[in-house]
């Protein structure tokens, strides 16, 4: 199948085309005038910038240096993102850049003085600094101000959006960044001639390629090479002999070859960041730049998302990611003017951008090479070619005029170096290949790959590298890490202070951690390194490569904005009712309904407890009021849908549950239902729910609400192996279920019902397949909140029928619908521990105060053991107990208050509500054992002043039970 | 909106033969939650071994794991369907057969960029060699789980995705999100014949 290609600018080389229009760009606001196929550093050079950004540490100038993204000289803000590598990012029209790290302005950094200060920050400043904590909070905020990088925005994608996409209006709407999963058979990383011909050859051989090139155009280094005949044989894979042509017609050809074979999806402006287990490659790829016309407006049918992450599993992987130029060491290195060689090729050739007017060419070939014929087209003069071994240090302020060599001093206003090549290893040493040291090319190379790994091209190996001297100890202004202004005398000290293995030199110079990942300095820093310690670099070794081996934004890795959302099938009916929605995990489920006007009840519906006092209303919002006294006086429904759903069948089904439950559920008879409880192996409370029998080998298993996955995974999990014939089915989602309790929840029901709802023919803890308004349902007879009550559970798609038809028969005894924070008050009244808002991670049946729940006399069951021990420490009086308490006083604690003893916290509340029905606060409260007895008072910290609670073991609302049974 | 198979389905949201000539160039969704599903598990039990069962081209059977299944059917083949594996759960010491008609949604996502949609969704592999024609996978699918079974309407690729009821409404918004790029629509269930209605 063809997939289409990423479309380009029109490309360059050397210039405008022919009837573009003219692009501007802003940058700090000034418009500056661009070119198609212009990167954001080549228009920002061409207009004669050359201060691209400040040092991370010191704020020295810093211009364009690698000219691919490789280093961190040109890392702009551009379009609202922070950190941009300028110098890979194209240009498109109304594109806003500003720089950082710099005030006011690059030219004029304020923020530079703190270079005169670099002798009071030596290598391992923090950690010889900030030794106490306070120290840290006093600088950090000024640290923060003065070193860093860009910043980001509060709202980064909007910023973005608004910024990039003003088509698509101010607010930024539609996602930023997008997320796709894809799958090869032949994943080749790097663009240049090696992995066109790796992703030929992979295709013609019948496989599915995905090629990734982090560069705007496929053709690697022959994109900017002059227009001499390119040396080598390039005979394709399907036998096309393209050798004699030059370099920038050798990189088109080959590219048309792989746009047209159908195999291959190319992802051009797209950087692989890493290599993960299960052969997952990383791959950021830039939407805003890559599937931009050249007016800067979007191609028709894209995302409009900025960047997308693609995660690309792969069965083999190519690394053709070639080498790339190291910085050479010597005094001044980091000056504006510095640049390495193929970044003067990039300007010259690819934008046809003059690098500079006079220029020393640093290389081994007396000529200078193909770079100094590259900058005499350009209009450049040579003004010396010298070897590397002769230059001494690079001289300037702002930018260079001119270098000392041994042999003395030359005026120049650039100088090109040919830095020492080093193959891009980093994915090689994240797929588990090693690297050896070849002296031969004064470099690290592949050795011993994994099978699914291949290595081309340069990256594979290199031309010798020559070989220099290294500046002495002493050298302040020899920069090994331009990132993190790293200096040779910062690494020579650290291996003095006894960081001598490369590692150890890494994590506490900071060297090779800046956003090049080492790209700059590895080599430099093993090199001094090796020079200190008197090792070898065989001995020496290298730093480890970890993904992402560049940076990535967070956007891309958070991904779109989308989040499940988790709705029951009463959605609807809740909405209806003006309901106010409260987040549970993913659910949304009613936290109340707006109150009545006026209260129902009081119209003479139903009969009111004598015991239920309404004379503390202040202490509960109006709502909670109304929605309680429906429930305790008249009728109330719920939706319960939230609630997890199991359907165990087969004839094994008993014996598993008897294991995996504390309780014993073999025995129970046909349409009776129990409240069990799930424990680990160290009997720490897991869930809680009821169990129904519906046949022999049938069982019926609510769970709390968020828990479904877990408790169906749990129950696999102990049933897996042991050959048992039983099935679990999560049935939770099929199910919409309500509760309707009540004193007049019998009469409610009975309306809609054939089936009895009396007493004797449905007892309390039973439950009956029945029919409700024509809806086949279970119900469930269980004291939910304390009252007579059924829940039902039926098929979703009746959801809204069925709630409707209760509201409907309820109408004449004042049903009302009640929300969660009602639920809770009236499930605390009846002393319901709630297992994951009372019980924490550490909490065991014995010291919850529900030991009922573990049946200790069953033969096993998963956690009896610790249920046991726990058991006989609660003798011992040596553990915490979850009691119920009743506030003496009129005070309410928060959920969380902390619970004082002895002037010191000794435990804390976990609910605590309003009663109504005994017109005090109360709650559930972790304290100390000692103070676990009935009757005895312990304090709560509230508003600020200790409030007395008396502990109490009884249900606060009818203690025995009797209304559950009536 | 009109009554379909029993269910109040949306019959289209624009003409629908202008509905299915875009889902046959680009891509679209469409609900077609009425399909009757029936869970199987248990060993023994393989779709030959449901004897008396006609396969007549409205139940279809996808294998999600070793021992368990998943019948989808057309309402008027659904209730055959039951009884034939009611028949087999009878027959065979430990097979159970499960109603889950409610619990799942079924999104039928169409079209020849249906594909790249998916790939904005799911991890799993939904190339032709990763699942095939009639292939079934278990993934999960705009963060939530999902069964994503290839059914082609011909040469059209097409995936039936099985999503629970509870995530069903924020997946059809994921799914519609994610091919905005693609030119998807939603279509009613008059286009969805208009394209070979499958099961």
């Amino acid at each position: 199948m063809a997939h289409p290609v990423d479309p380009s600018p029109p490309g360059h080389p050397g210039g405008a085309s022919e009837g573009v229009c003219p692009i501007t760009i802003f940058f700090d606001g000034k418009p500056i005038s661009a070119q198609p196929g212009d990167t954001v550093a080549s228009a920002l050079y061409r207009c004669g910038v050359r201060i691209f950004s400040r040092s991370f540490k010191y704020h020295r100038p810093r211009g364009l240096l690698c000219g691919s993204g490789h280093c961190p000289n040109c890392l702009m803000t551009v379009d609202g993102i922070p950190n941009v590598r300028t110098c890979i990012t194209r240009v498109h029209d109304g594109q806003k850049v500003r720089h950082q790290n710099a005030t006011p302005s690059l030219e004029n950094d304020w923020l530079s003085v703190s270079g005169f200060f670099s002798w009071l920050m030596p290598v391992g400043f923090y950690y010889k600094t900030f030794t106490h904590p306070l120290v840290w909070r006093g600088v950090e905020p000024l640290i923060r101000k003065v070193a860093g990088l860009g910043e980001v925005s509060p709202e980064p994608a909007a910023d973005a959006g608004s910024e990039s996409h003003p088509e698509h209006g101010s607010t930024g709407a539609g996602p930023a960044y997008a997320h796709i999963f894809w799958h090869t058979e032949v994943a080749v990383v790097g663009g240049g001639p090696a992995g066109l011909l790796a992703a030929l050859q992979a295709a013609r051989s019948g496989g599915r390629v995905v090629l990734i090139d982090d560069q705007p155009e496929l053709g690697g280094h022959l994109r900017f090479q002059g227009k001499g005949r390119h040396s080598g044989e390039w005979v394709m894979p399907d036998g096309q002999d393209l050798s004699g042509l030059s370099g920038p017609d050798l990189a088109r050809k080959m590219a048309e070859q792989v746009v047209k074979e159908p195999r291959i999806r190319v992802l051009q402006d797209s950087t692989c960041f890493g290599l993960y287990e299960g052969r997952l490659l990383g791959v950021l790829q830039k939407l805003a730049g890559g599937q931009r016309t050249a007016n800067g407006s979007p191609s028709a049918g894209h995302s409009q998302a900025l960047e997308r992450l693609i995660y690309l599993r792969t069965q083999r992987l190519v690394v053709a990611t070639g080498a790339y130029e190291a910085l050479p060491l010597f005094e001044n290195n980091d000056l504006p003017g510095v640049m390495l060689r193929s970044a003067a090729q990039r300007l010259a050739h690819l934008h046809g951008v003059q690098p500079g007017k006079r220029a020393v060419i640093v290389s081994e070939q007396a000529d200078g090479g193909p770079v100094a014929a590259d900058l005499k087209v350009a209009g450049v003069e040579i003004e010396a070619v010298i070897p590397r071994r002769e230059l001494v240090s690079a001289l300037g302020r702002k930018h260079i005029k001119g270098i000392r060599t041994t042999r003395g001093d030359l005026a120049c206003d650039l100088l090109v170096l040919e830095g020492d090549r080093v193959p891009d290893a980093g994915l090689i040493a994240q797929a588990g290949g090693s690297l050896r040291w070849e002296e031969g090319q004064r470099a690290f190379l592949p050795g011993e790959m994994p099978p699914f790994v291949t290595v081309v091209g340069e990256a594979a190996g290199i031309q010798p590298n020559p070989e220099a001297p290294l500046p002495g100890p002493c050298s302040k202004k020899t920069f090994v890490c331009v990132c993190e202004d790293v200096t040779v005398k910062d690494l020579c000290d650290a291996v003095q202070e006894g960081f001598d293995h490369i590692q150890t030199l890494k994590r506490y110079s900071t060297v090779t951690m800046g956003p090049c990942q080492g790209r700059m300095c590895q080599l430099s820093s093993i090199a001094v390194c090796a020079r200190q310690t008197g090792r070898a670099m065989e001995q020496t070794g290298t730093t480890t490569s970890r993904p992402p081996t560049l940076p990535i934004s967070l956007g891309s890795l958070a991904g779109p904005r989308h989040h499940p959302v988790r709705r029951t099938p009463l959605h609807p009916c809740h909405e209806a009712l003006g309901c106010t929605w409260m987040d549970m995990g993913d659910w949304k489920r009613p936290h109340h309904y707006p109150a009545p006007a006026a209260e129902p009840g009081a119209s003479g519906h139903g009969a009111t407890p004598a015991h239920t006092s309404t004379s503390h209303s202040h202490h509960l919002p109006t709502f909670v009021e109304a929605e309680y006294r429906a429930v305790r006086e008249r009728v109330g429904i719920i939706d319960v849908s939230t609630l997890g759903r199991l359907d165990v069948r087969g004839k094994d089904a008993p014996k598993l549950l008897d294991k995996v439950y504390t309780n014993r559920l073999s025995d129970m008879k046909l349409g009776r239902v129990r409240h069990a409880a799930l424990c680990d192996e160290a009997g720490i409370l897991l869930d809680d729910g009821t169990v129904s029998r519906l046949a022999e080998d049938h069982y019926f298993i609510t769970t709390s609400t968020g828990n479904i996955e877990f408790v169906q995974q749990w129950l696999e999990w102990w049933m897996a192996g042991a050959g048992w014939c039983v099935h679990v089915t999560n049935v939770t989602g099929g199910l919409a279920a309500v509760n309707v309790a009540g004193p007049k929840a019998r009469e409610t029901l009975a309306g809609l019902t054939g089936t009895s709802l009396e007493t004797a023919a449905f007892p309390y803890m039973n439950c009956r397949q029945a029919d409700v308004g024509g809806v086949p349902c279970l119900m469930l007879r269980i004291g939910f909140v304390g009252e007579t009550g059924w829940e039902l559970h039926f098929p979703a798609e009746y959801g809204e029928y069925l709630w409707d038809l209760v509201m409907k028969e309820g109408q004449p005894f004042g049903i009302g619908a009640f929300g969660v924070e009602t639920q809770r008050l009236l499930r605390l009244e009846k002393k319901h521990v709630i297992v994951g808002v009372d019980t924490d991670a550490t909490s065991n049946p014995m010291d919850a105060d529900m030991a009922w729940v573990a049946k200790l006399d069953k033969e096993d069951f998963i956690g009896k053991a610790a249920i046991l021990r726990f058991q006989a420490r609660l003798a011992t009086g040596q553990s915490e107990r979850l009691v119920g308490f009743v506030m003496e006083d009129d005070s309410v604690p928060l959920d969380g208050s902390a619970v004082v003893h002895g002037g010191r916290p000794a435990g804390r509340v976990t609910s605590c509500r309003f009663s109504p029905s005994i017109g005090r606060g109360i709650g559930l409260a972790w304290i100390p054992s000692a103070l676990a007895h009935a009757g005895r008072h312990f304090s709560i910290h509230v508003n600020g002043q200790l409030g007395q609670a008396r502990v109490t073991f009884q249900p606060f609302y009818d203690p025995e039970g009797k209304r559950l049974r009536m | 909106m009109e009554t379909y198979q029993g269910w109040e389905m949306p019959r289209e949201f624009r003409p629908a033969a202008e509905e299915a000539a875009h889902v046959r160039s680009a891509a679209g969704l469409c609900d077609v939650s009425w399909l009757v599903k029936l869970d199987v598990k248990g060993r023994g039990w393989t779709p030959a071994s449901s004897a008396g069962h006609t396969l007549d081209g409205t139940v279809s059977r996808w294998r999600l794991a070793a021992g368990h299944w998943l019948v989808l059917a057309r309402p008027e083949g659904g209730a055959g369907a039951l009884e034939g594996l009611q028949a087999a759960e009878r027959q065979l010491p430990c097979l159970h057969v499960t109603d889950v008609t409610s619990v799942y949604c079924a999104l039928l996502l169409a079209g020849p960029r249906s594909r790249d949609v998916l790939e904005k969704l799911t991890s799993a592999d939904v190339s032709d060699s990763g699942l095939p024609n009639q292939g079934a996978a278990q993934a999960g699918l705009a963060h939530v789980h999902a069964a994503i079974l290839r059914e082609d309407r011909g040469p059209l690729p097409a995936y039936l995705l099985l999503v629970r009821r509870d995530v069903a409404e924020s997946v059809w918004d994921a799914v519609n999100e994610a091919g905005g790029e693609y030119g998807l629509i939603p279509f009613g269930f008059s286009a969805a014949e208009h394209l070979g209605a499958g099961v």
